[in-house]
Formats: structure tokens, C-alpha cells, sequence
């Protein structure tokens, strides 16, 4: 307890003791964790755009006509239970008629006299949460008999899989590149301190002070500093979501941006929390070879 | 209390700091380590406070064997050596009372014990009346006997001294060899690193001579020369 109440009062003196060095840290910490604020909300646009893309493919597979209401139950029964499943709900030929009618608009005149020979066939409608669930729902009903046809845009639906496959996993690349490049620009800032403190550390050394207790006021300097610039990165990245959310809600209505509001309640945590590691680990990367020595 | 047997100490495969170097230094003892420059007199102290490990042979400290001693113990075995630099190595953002007081904090002494022990090792050092003043605030022989005082802070069994008085005058050097000699009285072991002849020669303890890394004499109360003859191996007259 006494040398957790040294090692803050510690970490205190460091950051008061070196003001332009802390403040560098705390800029570049900020400066590091805007870039990945931008880039994470970018990142959670984009996800919710391929959500929204995706929610859009739809199987609509058709029954034939003497299908009876026990087997058609049970059928949706099984397509609700696949995972990736959204929602599956049957349509009558005479909804489809309807819906046909509705699309037409101004032609819908068109279409009279069709009801007593109604063309259209009684199916079921099947939304999928991401396109790769579509060879499932596919899969549990194709060799059925009571299904007549199935009909999804195969190709679409393929072209959409490697699509968004390829984007999640470029964004979660390009995260763990902006990741390690804001850790090492963080652990330089860091490194710079410890450096202007490193005859403190040999003579803690020499005076029989544990490792832990050289690290502890370095790592604690590390995470006030990285979560004091993420703060200020948050806030003006948040700033500047807020302004772009009202700005697209005007003018861009059909682009499913996110609420700043709920964006904001987990960029902060996420930018601080993750800002708080960057800045312990890169203390001690910083702190490793004066340790070593 | 300290201990060498038959210590080799390499850097690469060409430096050779010490070679087969075995001593024995009991508790209580003053030792000088005279030589010049390279012969491996503060290899020996680094060697003891386990800055360095032995290429072969082994060193004990206070029972321990300290070439075997995990990284973890090495603070633990610090804690019972006091270790003084000719360049005094004083933190100058900190007062000299922090400086001092800097050496039991990191150990994690209570502040009572911590103020008892600071007052009375300033009071032994001569400098209680400078506790709030900065090293650059202090002349050579102030810091150097700062330096002796975060070294004594922790009541060592072993003192370390390297080129003690090597940024002194000839009189302030004396006056911290004396200070030396006088801790040594109290029952700390004192080992001293020094190529100073006339100091060495004023207070007549055991000297240990190296030359290139190899003891070449070990002597009591002959001075800095030791037992050799001088026409084969003396200073310059």
C-alpha cells in the first residue's frame, strides 16, 4: 500500500516534473487516437451498411398449389429455427396479387380479371440477417416436395458474400495496423520520457528497488497521459461525428448512418479503454531495456 | 562476507577483465582495490552487486551465491549493499533529503522509519543542515557525502566505493576516506575502488593490487605498492 501510494505521488512528480514531455505524449496519444476514432467509426458505418445490404437479400421459395396448411407450418417452423434466419413468413397468392397491384400504381388496371384466374403462387418469404445464410435456408428446403421453385438472385448473393467477406476483413486488418502503429507511436513518446528519467531507474536499481516498482509509476505515467490524449480524441472525433450525422440525416437521408448518440456510447469507452493498454504496454516496451542492462 | 573463487570475467573473446581471480573479505573489513585504470578493480564491485555475472568461477555475498541468483533476489541482495560512484549519481530534480530518502522509499519503509533513518545518516555524513538543497546547489565533497549517505540509508552489511574521491580535492578525499574508515569501525564491511597512492598509503589496511584483470598482490598495512619491490614494479620516483 505504501509503495502503491509511491509509486502514484511518483507518477505525479514524473508528469509534473517533465511538462513538455508529457505534453508530447498526450498529443501524440491524441493525435494517434483521433486517426483510430475516425477510423473505428468509419469501421462501424460500413459494418451497418453491409448489415443493411445484406437484410436486403431475400428467398422467396414458392409452393405448389395443394400444399396443406400443416406442412406449410411446419416448413416455416424449420426456416425460422436456421440460424441467420431474420424472419420467414408465408405469402398467399392473393397478398402477392395484392402487392402486384400496389406496384403497379397507375397501370393497376392492368391487372383486372386476373383475380379469378390469379396466376401468382402461394410462397414464402425468407429474410436472412447476412447473405451467407442464404445456402442454408436453400439447403433445408430444396429437396421438399411440396416446394415448387426457389427463387434468390444466386449470383447477387455470391457476388455480395465475398464482397462484404473481403470489406470485414480488410477493416479488420487495417484496425490492427492503425493499432500497432498508434502503439509505437505512443511507446516513442513514452520511450522519450523514460529516457530523460533512465539514471532514476538505474540508481532504483542499485538501491534494491524491485522491477515492479520501477515499472509501476512509468505504466501508471503511460495510461494517465494515452487515456488524458485519447479523451480529447474522442471528444473531437465525436464533435465532428455529430456534425456529419446531422449533415447526412438532411442531405443523404438513404444512407443508414448510425445515431451519434449510440456511437458515442461505446467509441468512448472502447478509444480510452484501448488508449489506457496502448500506453501501459508501451511503458513497459519503453522501460525493457533499461530493466535489462 | 564476500567471496571469489577463481573468478574469470570476458567480454567477448577478447577482453579479458579479470582473470582467475580468488578473495576472501571478511565482515567487518576495509579493503582498498588499487590499479590502474583497466585492471578490473570495478569489475569486482560490479561483480558483487550483480551488475555482472562471472564467465566462470563464483562469487558469494553474505552467504549467497551471487552468480547463481535469480534476477528476482538481485534487489534483495542490493538491499544489503551500499554503493558509492565517483560521479555520485544523485537525482538533481530531488532534494538531497529526497536522494537520500529516495533509497528506503523505493523498499517501501514506513515514513516514521523513513525520517528517523534519513536525519541520523545525514547526521553521520555531516550534512544534516543541507537536507533541502538540490545537488547542483552542493559542492563535490557535499554530493560525494550525499552519496554516502543513500548508501548507508539502508544500514548496509557491505559498502562499495568506486573512485570515491576521483572528482575530489586531495583534502576532501581524505576527509571521506576517514568517513569511510570510521563506518567500517561500525561493522560494515568497506571495499573501496581507488588508484589514489597517497590515500591508500595514509590509512595502511589490506590492499588488494590488480594488474590486466590478474591479483597480483594481497597485503596488509603495506601500503599502496604491497610487498612487491619497487625497482621491479614501483611508481615512478
Amino acid at each position: 500500500m505504501r509503495l502503491l501510494g509511491y509509486c502514484l505521488r511518483e507518477t505525479w512528480l514524473g508528469i509534473r516534473r517533465n511538462p513538455f514531455l508529457s505534453l508530447a505524449t498526450v498529443l501524440t496519444a491524441a493525435i494517434a487516437m483521433f486517426v483510430l476514432s475516425v477510423f473505428l467509426l468509419g469501421a462501424a458505418n460500413l459494418a451497418n451498411m453491409i448489415e443493411f445490404v445484406e437484410r436486403q437479400v431475400q428467398v422467396s421459395i414458392y409452393l405448389k398449389d395443394d400444399v396443406q396448411l400443416g406442412e406449410r407450418n411446419d416448413i416455416l417452423s424449420r426456416l425460422r429455427d436456421l440460424e441467420g434466419v431474420d424472419e420467414a413468413a408465408f405469402v398467399s397468392k392473393e397478398e402477392a396479387l395484392a402487392r402486384l397491384r400496389v406496384a403497379f400504381g397507375d397501370n393497376a388496371s392492368l391487372l383486372e380479371g386476373i383475380e379469378e384466374f390469379n396466376p401468382l403462387r402461394d410462397s414464402i418469404e425468407v429474410r436472412v440477417l447476412e447473405a451467407a445464410a442464404v445456402d442454408a435456408v436453400v439447403a433445408a428446403v430444396k429437396d421438399n416436395p411440396s416446394i415448387d421453385d426457389i427463387s434468390y438472385g444466386r449470383e447477387l448473393v455470391a457476388r455480395l458474400i465475398v464482397v462484404t467477406r473481403s470489406l470485414r476483413l480488410a477493416v479488420l486488418g487495417l484496425a490492427g495496423l492503425l493499432g500497432l502503429a498508434t502503439l509505437v507511436l505512443i511507446q516513442n513518446s513514452v520511450r522519450l520520457s523514460v529516457f530523460a528519467r533512465r539514471e532514476e531507474v538505474l540508481i532504483m536499481r542499485l538501491v534494491g528497488a524491485t522491477d515492479g516498482v520501477i515499472r509501476l509509476p512509468f505504466v501508471f505515467e503511460g495510461i494517465v497521459l494515452s487515456c488524458v490524449g485519447a479523451s480529447l480524441a474522442a471528444a473531437a472525433a465525436g464533435a465532428g461525428y455529430v456534425y456529419v450525422w446531422r449533415f447526412a440525416g438532411y442531405n443523404l437521408a438513404f444512407l443508414p448512418i448510425l445515431p451519434a448518440a449510440s456511437v458515442m456510447q461505446w467509441l468512448v469507452p472502447a478509444v480510452v479503454v484501448a488508449a489506457a493498454l496502448i500506453g501501459a504496454i508501451g511503458s513497459l516496451l519503453a522501460l525493457r531495456r533499461w530493466l535489462r542492462e | 562476507m564476500i567471496e571469489f573463487h577463481g573468478v574469470h570475467k570476458a567480454y567477448g573473446k577478447r577482453i579479458k577483465a579479470l582473470s582467475d581471480v580468488s578473495l576472501n573479505i571478511a565482515k567487518g573489513e576495509f579493503v582498498f582495490l588499487v590499479g590502474p585504470s583497466g585492471a578490473g578493480k570495478s569489475t569486482i564491485l560490479r561483480l558483487v552487486y550483480a551488475a555482472e555475472q562471472p564467465s566462470e568461477g563464483h562469487v558469494v555475498v553474505d552467504g549467497r551465491r551471487v552468480d547463481t541468483l535469480r534476477a528476482a533476489s538481485v534487489p534483495y541482495l542490493r538491499r544489503n549493499l551500499g554503493v558509492v560512484f565517483q560521479d555520485f549519481k544523485l537525482l538533481p530534480r530531488k532534494t538531497l533529503w529526497e536522494n537520500v530518502a529516495f533509497a528506503l522509499e523505493v523498499t517501501g519503509a514506513r515514513p516514521g522509519e523513513m525520517r528517523r533513518r534519513v536525519g541520523a545518516v545525514l547526521e553521520l555524513v555531516g550534512l544534516r543542515g543541507r537536507a533541502r538543497a538540490y545537488p547542483q546547489e552542493m559542492s563535490g565533497g557535499e554530493q560525494q557525502r550525499a552519496c554516502l549517505a543513500r548508501a548507508m540509508v539502508n544500514s548496509p552489511k557491505i559498502l562499495l566505493a568506486d573512485e570515491p574521491t576521483g572528482n575530489l580535492d586531495p583534502e576532501t578525499g581524505t576527509g571521506l576516506m576517514q568517513a569511510l574508515w570510521d563506518i567500517s569501525l561500525m561493522g560494515t564491511t568497506v571495499v573501496v575502488a581507488t588508484h589514489a597512492h597517497s590515500i591508500v598509503d595514509t590509512f595502511r589496511c589490506r590492499v588488494v593490487r590488480l594488474d590486466r584483470g590478474h591479483l597480483i598482490s594481497d597485503s596488509v598495512g603495506m601500503g599502496y605498492w604491497g610487498p612487491l619491490e619497487p625497482e621491479q614494479d614501483g611508481p615512478p620516483i
